[in-house]
């Protein structure tokens, strides 16, 4: 049987105060079960990246409810950001990576942040570097290497803690097609062995192409694909 | 996350900003340096000065003097009546004080201001002379290193040499000094024994030469006293030290001598108790008589109320100087904070909580601080051993060796370091809240 990884129910998300007050997500409803692929599409300031902020734990809605394998999220940060940390990878379009670390070092942050060994912490990010096709660079400071390359370290570290859901926002975004295509080939070969839950925010419909599941938001509302 | 982590990782992203992490280390340097220093002088000149009562065994005695004007309030003479009392203290004073119960002794003394510096026999330097006048007394009260008393009655030049200038004339021996002479220089214009006066018909140039003229005085030691560093005094013979204070003149029916200490009376007269116990009760008893009476009891009393306000005002410079260092750390984290916005994020993003964030940025702060704190801390201990050296050194020189300044006791130094970090960590709360605030966007 598949399982339910987030039950999303009429999230409302609004930023600002007072008459300043701009509602970003209407009352979305959202399921994603477990080994989906999904991709969110939609115009700039739809609220693509604000829903995948709010279904990775980053940020809480100001209404709805939000089940993670079924169970309600934690109120405390601590616990929130421990669930963060067991169960969900992030990338980002601008990779954010510590530019005076080293690609392994970058790779093992999740891994420190949940008290790993530091040998454990070496083994498992140099396996990842090396899956990533970035065996050769692990003593490389992240400034150093380049799009491609920094984008697969961040992917990388997304996997440390092997999450149950992989969150990429704009992932090929920052990058040319040639290693867009390599990035997305990575993220295919992820959730094919892995059987990793991977959703991809992203405005190319090439990109959107190669998942099971479009998920298009328009004006803060899922215009298709909610179930 | 695990502590060895928290260390590594804050001191990663120190060293990410070295220049700007080196001069916030500098200012707390600075600030650290100048807690020690000012701490530890406030702190040890006060222990210097009441370890020289206590070294002297002096807290069982009261020196008695005639004049007990002046009295209580913060930053007062320590006599402790107000009594007005016109009588001189003299030999029938000795014997009323004798008679107060619990008291053990009652030594007149009187200051030979005239002998005003000495040499040693063979040394070329000239060293400031503290001379007493004693009396048969204090005979019992000193006992001595080397040699014996003189008569006190004795007005041959004989003296007892105070054991603190030992020190300054670089003699290890005090048996040595037995038997050496001492060359007293008195202040210009000295008309007591040994001075050459001026007829009564001499003319004014002479007499205004004489006025200028010193005299020089030859005086064996007979005896150095035992009382260590803390006796930095040249005890005369009260009979010798009254030819001394006894000024003489030519006048046409012949030389007129004025008996200055017959005249004034004493100096002061220090009475000692059987026990400190007893310091109180007599005083009280002395002040009756309407005499002044000084106890060193009280003396420390005032030098701790003293040094508690100058051990205030230079604590509160350093707190100053260890605020703005402070400020130094918040601004120094808050652009931290502003320039790792996307590493914050990324360590939040990664499963970090706030609790996380803040920790690192406090550690940040504590590695600056204690690196700082700890330079700090070891510059205001050398250069309060500096200072002591230099004070020792000018005292020595003058054989006013008695002031002995301590070392900077350890727990200052301690104590120095942790209000640094205190303090530091206090000035990283605001930064770190900032940090762990960042939303991750």
């Amino acid at each position: 049987m598949v399982m339910t990884i987030v039950d999303a129910h009429n999230i409302i998300k609004t930023f600002g105060s007072g008459g300043k007050k701009t509602t970003v997500l209407h009352d979305i409803s959202l399921q994603i079960a477990e080994h989906e692929f999904i991709a969110i599409m939609g115009p700039s300031g739809s609220g693509k990246s604000t829903l995948v902020k709010i279904l990775g734990l980053l940020d809480r809605a100001q209404k709805g409810d939000i089940k993670l394998y079924g169970s309600p999220l934690p109120k405390s940060d601590k616990a929130l950001s421990k669930l963060r940390n067991e169960t969900i990878g992030f990338v980002f379009q601008d990779y954010r990576l510590i530019p005076h670390y080293s690609a392994l070092d970058n790779v093992a942050v999740p891994l420190k942040i949940a008290g790993k060994g530091r040998g454990y912490q070496k083994k498992r990010a140099a396996e990842l570097l090396r899956l990533v096709g970035l065996g050769e660079v692990l003593d490389q400071k992240a400034g150093q290497l380049s799009g491609g390359q920094q984008q697969r370290v961040g992917i990388a570290r997304a996997l440390a803690m092997q999450p149950k859901l992989l969150i990429a926002d704009e992932p090929t975004g920052n990058l040319d097609s040639v290693t867009g295509a390599t990035i997305m080939k990575i993220l295919r070969t992820i959730h094919a062995k892995l059987g990793t839950t991977i959703i991809i925010v992203t405005h190319s419909p090439d990109v959107a192409a190669q998942t099971n599941r479009i998920i298009t938001i328009r004006d803060g509302k899922i215009a298709r694909g909610a179930a | 996350m695990k502590i060895i982590e928290y260390i590594t990782t804050a001191t990663r992203d120190i060293a990410t900003q070295p220049l700007r992490c080196l001069l916030t280390i500098s200012a707390v340097t600075l600030s650290s340096a100048l807690l020690v220093t000012l701490v530890s002088i406030g702190i040890t000149t006060r222990g210097a000065i009441v370890g020289h009562f206590e070294q002297g065994s002096t807290l069982s005695s009261i020196v008695v003097s005639a004049n007990s004007a002046v009295s209580s309030g913060f930053f007062s003479s320590t006599v402790q009546q107000t009594q007005a009392n016109a009588d001189k203290l003299n030999d029938e004073t000795v014997a009323k004080l004798r008679d107060i119960p619990r008291v053990t002794s009652a030594t007149p003394q009187v200051s030979v201001w005239e002998l005003k510096s000495f040499q040693y026999e063979g040394s070329p330097s000239s060293y400031v002379a503290t001379a007493v006048a004693t009396t048969q007394d204090s005979l019992a009260q000193n006992k001595l290193a080397a040699g014996n008393w003189f008569d006190t009655t004795s007005q041959e030049p004989r003296v007892v040499l105070g054991n603190g200038y030992l020190r300054a004339l670089g003699i290890q021996d005090p048996q040595a000094a037995v038997g050496k002479k001492l060359s007293f220089t008195t202040v210009a214009g000295y008309r007591g024994i040994g001075a050459e006066i001026p007829s009564w018909s001499a003319d004014k140039a002479t007499r205004s030469a004489f006025e200028q003229k010193k005299t020089s005085l030859e005086a064996t030691i007979v005896g150095v006293t035992e009382q260590s560093l803390t006796d930095s005094r040249i005890y005369l013979p009260m009979g010798w030290g009254r030819q001394i204070e006894s000024p003489r003149a030519s006048t046409p029916s012949g030389e007129t001598t004025v008996d200055n200490i017959e005249k004034n009376g004493y100096t002061n007269i220090v009475v000692t108790t059987d026990s400190q116990d007893a310091v109180a009760s007599v005083a009280e008893s002395i002040n009756q008589l309407g005499f002044g009476a000084i106890t060193y009891q009280k003396q420390i009393e005032q030098i701790n109320q003293l040094s508690l306000v100058m051990w205030i005002i230079l604590g509160a410079v350093a707190l100053i100087s260890l605020i703005s260092a402070s400020l130094g750390i918040i601004n120094t984290l808050l652009m931290s904070v502003s320039e790792q916005k996307a590493t914050i994020q990324i360590w939040r993003a990664s499963g970090a909580s706030r609790g996380l964030i803040k920790r690192l940025y406090v550690l940040q702060a504590v590695i600056l601080s204690v690196i700082g704190a700890s330079i700090g801390a070891a510059i205001g201990y050398i250069v309060c051993r500096l200072i002591n050296n230099r004070i020792e050194s000018v005292l020595s020189a003058q054989g006013l060796s008695s002031l002995q300044l301590p070392n900077v006791p350890l727990w200052i130094i301690a104590g120095g370091i942790m209000v640094t970090v205190g303090l530091a960590m206090l000035a990283a709360i605001y930064p770190a809240h900032v940090a762990a605030r960042k939303i991750v966007d």
